[in-house]
């Protein structure tokens, strides 16, 4: 339903070809320059072919700097790549406006990062209502929606505590129930566990395997905790000077 | 969840800067608005208590203070006219009615005034309902009877059939350089007083309150004054009294048969050596010209105060925005667009300003009405401080200047970029 609709969305505005549906992110050629402080580029993130399909849970790995939140953040629709296009379920996000990407990323993105991001003035289900209410979901229902998603990271008690009443750990769980506050086909975590202590992280990544599991989300972790990459299938190394061959890029790395 | 919900939240996660606002925002708009309030019903009381009175006649000096005198019961009589010249005024073919008022003794704290019955037939226009009725008794009839306004009535708790020690006011008042009647003077309990004992007045009626200064006056027949003062004279103790015509008449209010002869009226007495003709309406109009200025300067002050809000708005919603680039980043990633941070950045400024008008027109009212009762206190003049049409266009008014106000830092969160305030 949901993705007909944005299908639908985008067509009059691309009217191109588009990949297939089992696909859900497609990059092709997707690199980003930063302007530098002596007005010369800065590459953020090399030139990267990448396509992951529905359902798939892959992690990005490269050392810091390699450009593994740049990416994520192209993927949310935060920034625009320098060239190369990028679809995701089915849009094609490089080219839409700034508010239809707002408007993407609010139905299409759930997104975790390693220090929460949490609104500090809101309790732990107004942070999650809050993602609620920019979809363009009713209102009906938000409310014990929220409850439940929180029951489901193991907070149903922790429904009125703020994020200063909470745990770090409690805090990223908060943020994985806002995360998958609208059914977005697809949760992004930058080093969701690089604040934690090395149980909780283990918990939190466990939790985050299992939720996107359940909610039929793809789940893109970007971390250089090697600890972390072998529970994933697929590690998709970023920044390494890649020749355009789909082959080579897509040749996932898979550590053990 | 709404965007008036996150702005509300937003305020109260901040409470001090919010509440700093919104009591400046109050503070602003209730200074000039009780002003306003209280100016705009002294007009009206003022003007009210004029109405029933065409010319006062008083002997020569202050116009202001005949008419504070004689009408508002708040200054010190000035001198008296001679019974020759009220006689010469009943006689004049041009004056329809005229009502001798005697002034300058106190009792129990209230001026007495000496006049005739015709005074309890005055209305405030032409055919209208008498301004003077009566709540409990009757009338004066003969001298030592007397007539108390209501406000008299209700401090004092006196009733028809009670009693009333009378007193000099004039005297002593004159030389403390006193407005009010002196209380002390009432008790009578010693000294110089000892001789008003024979002279009690007798309530015989009580008026009902005309919410003006007459509420505050002791209305006797004029022929106690002269009996009270035919006393002093034989017993000639008491000095000061020269230029007082003991007896005399302190001021006559005349009505004209017409227009012109009030005008008439009005520049012979003027230009002759004797006496003074004032239109009352006239003096107050003077008044309200001082109370312009006095509103000038408090609209200045008040206007300085909102300019003060309105910076206070600007600071405290910049600089939270400031403060919460992050946050207002973490709504951005969640899908909020630009105009949305705006929108909510603007309600903000919406919800400060409205709250401290609202407050600002409540403590206005309050304000204004802690005011009116001390005047009616002092003065027993009722200003009735109601809603007035203009709050609600000033109340609209703050709300806008708040979302002017709100615009720099709405800006400011419209341009504040996702990626380099989200730290990841
Ligand atoms: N807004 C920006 N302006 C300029 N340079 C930027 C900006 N954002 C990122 N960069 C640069 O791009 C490069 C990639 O940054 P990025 O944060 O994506 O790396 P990363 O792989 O996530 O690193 P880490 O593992 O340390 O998180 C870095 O060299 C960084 O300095
Ligand atoms: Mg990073």
């Amino acid at each position: 339903m949901r993705d007909s609709e944005l299908l639908a969305e985008t067509e009059g505005e691309l009217g191109e070809a588009r990949p297939p549906l089992t696909t859900l992110v497609r990059l092709e050629r997707v690199e980003k320059e930063f302007p530098g402080p002596d007005g010369k580029a800065v590459q953020a993130l090399a030139p990267i072919d990448l396509e992951i399909a529905r359902r798939e849970q892959v992690a990005l790995a490269g050392p810091s700097g390699s450009g593994k939140s740049t990416l994520l953040n192209i993927l949310a629709g935060i920034i625009l790549p320098s060239r190369g296009r990028v679809w995701v379920n089915g849009v094609a996000v490089d080219s839409l406006s700034e508010s239809a990407r707002d408007r993407f990323r609010g139905r299409s993105i759930g997104y975790v990062y390693q220090n929460f991001n949490l609104l500090s003035g809101f309790t732990a289900l107004e942070n999650v209502l809050l993602a609620m209410g920019f979809s363009r979901a009713g209102q009906k229902g938000h409310f014990q929606r929220a409850g439940e998603l929180l029951e489901r990271v193991g907070l149903g008690h922790r429904l009125r505590h703020r994020p200063a009443q909470l745990s770090s750990g409690e805090q990223q769980r908060v943020a994985i129930a806002r995360a998958l506050a609208n059914q977005p086909p697809l949760l992004l975590a930058d080093e969701p566990t690089a604040s934690l202590d090395f149980w909780t992280g283990r918990m939190i990544l466990e939790l985050l395997l299992e939720v996107s599991y359940q909610a039929g989300a793809t789940l893109v972790v970007a971390s250089h905790d090697r600890d972390l990459l072998t529970r994933f299938g697929r590690v998709v190394e970023v920044g390494q000077l890649q020749q355009g061959s789909r082959k080579v890029l897509t040749n996932s790395v898979l550590s053990g | 969840m709404s965007v008036w919900n996150i702005a509300w939240r937003n305020l109260r996660s901040r409470p001090i800067q919010s509440w700093l606002t919104v009591t400046v925002v109050a503070i602003g708009l209730a200074l000039g608005l009780s002003m306003f309030l209280i100016s705009q019903g002294l007009r009206e009381g003022l003007a009210r208590v004029t109405q029933p009175y065409d010319l006062i006649i008083g002997a020569k000096g202050s116009p202001t203070q005949l008419v504070l005198s004689s009408l508002f019961l708040q200054d010190k009589p000035g001198h008296n006219l001679t019974f020759d010249f009220y006689a010469s005024l009943l006689g004049d073919k041009r004056v329809a009615q005229a009502i001798p008022l005697a002034m300058g003794d106190s009792a129990a704290g209230y001026w007495v005034v000496g006049t005739n019955q015709e005074y309890f037939n005055l209305t405030a226009r032409p055919g209208g309902p008498p301004v003077w009725r009566l709540a409990e008794g009757r009338f004066f009839e003969r001298p030592f009877e007397a007539v108390l306004g209501a406000q008299v009535a209700r401090k004092l708790g006196l009733k028809p059939g009670d009693r009333l020690p009378s007193s000099h006011g004039l005297v002593a008042d004159l030389e403390e350089g006193k407005n009010q009647p002196n209380e002390e003077e009432s008790g009578g309990q010693t000294g110089i007083d000892d001789h008003h004992r024979s002279f009690p007045y007798a309530v015989v009626g009580i008026l009902q309150p005309t919410f003006g200064p007459g509420d505050q006056g002791i209305y006797v027949d004029r022929r106690s004054y002269w009996e009270i003062h035919a006393h002093d004279r034989e017993v000639n103790d008491l000095p000061g009294l020269e230029g007082k015509e003991p007896g005399g008449i302190t001021a006559v209010l005349v009505k004209p048969t017409s227009y012109t002869a009030a005008y008439q009226l009005y520049q012979e007495i003027n230009a002759g050596p004797v006496a003074q003709v004032v239109f009352p309406a006239q003096v107050v109009t003077k008044l309200f010209d001082f109370l312009g200025q006095a509103e000038t300067l408090l609209e200045g002050i008040s206007l300085v105060v909102l300019f003060l809000a309105t910076l206070s708005i600007i600071i405290s919603l910049y600089s939270a925005a400031l403060e919460r680039r992050r946050d207002l980043a973490v709504l951005r990633a969640l899908g909020a667009s630009r105009a949305t941070l705006m929108k909510i950045v603007l309600v903000e400024a919406a919800l400060v300003a409205s709250l401290g008008s609202l407050l600002g027109v409540a403590l206005a009212h309050i304000l204004a009405q802690i005011l009116s009762w001390l005047i009616y206190d002092g003065s027993a003049l009722h200003i009735t401080t109601r809603f007035l049409p203009e709050e609600l266009g000033v109340t609209l008014g703050i709300v806008v200047l708040g979302l002017v106000a709100g615009l720099l830092p709405a800006i400011r969160a419209y341009r504040s970029e996702v990626a380099k305030n989200l730290v990841l």
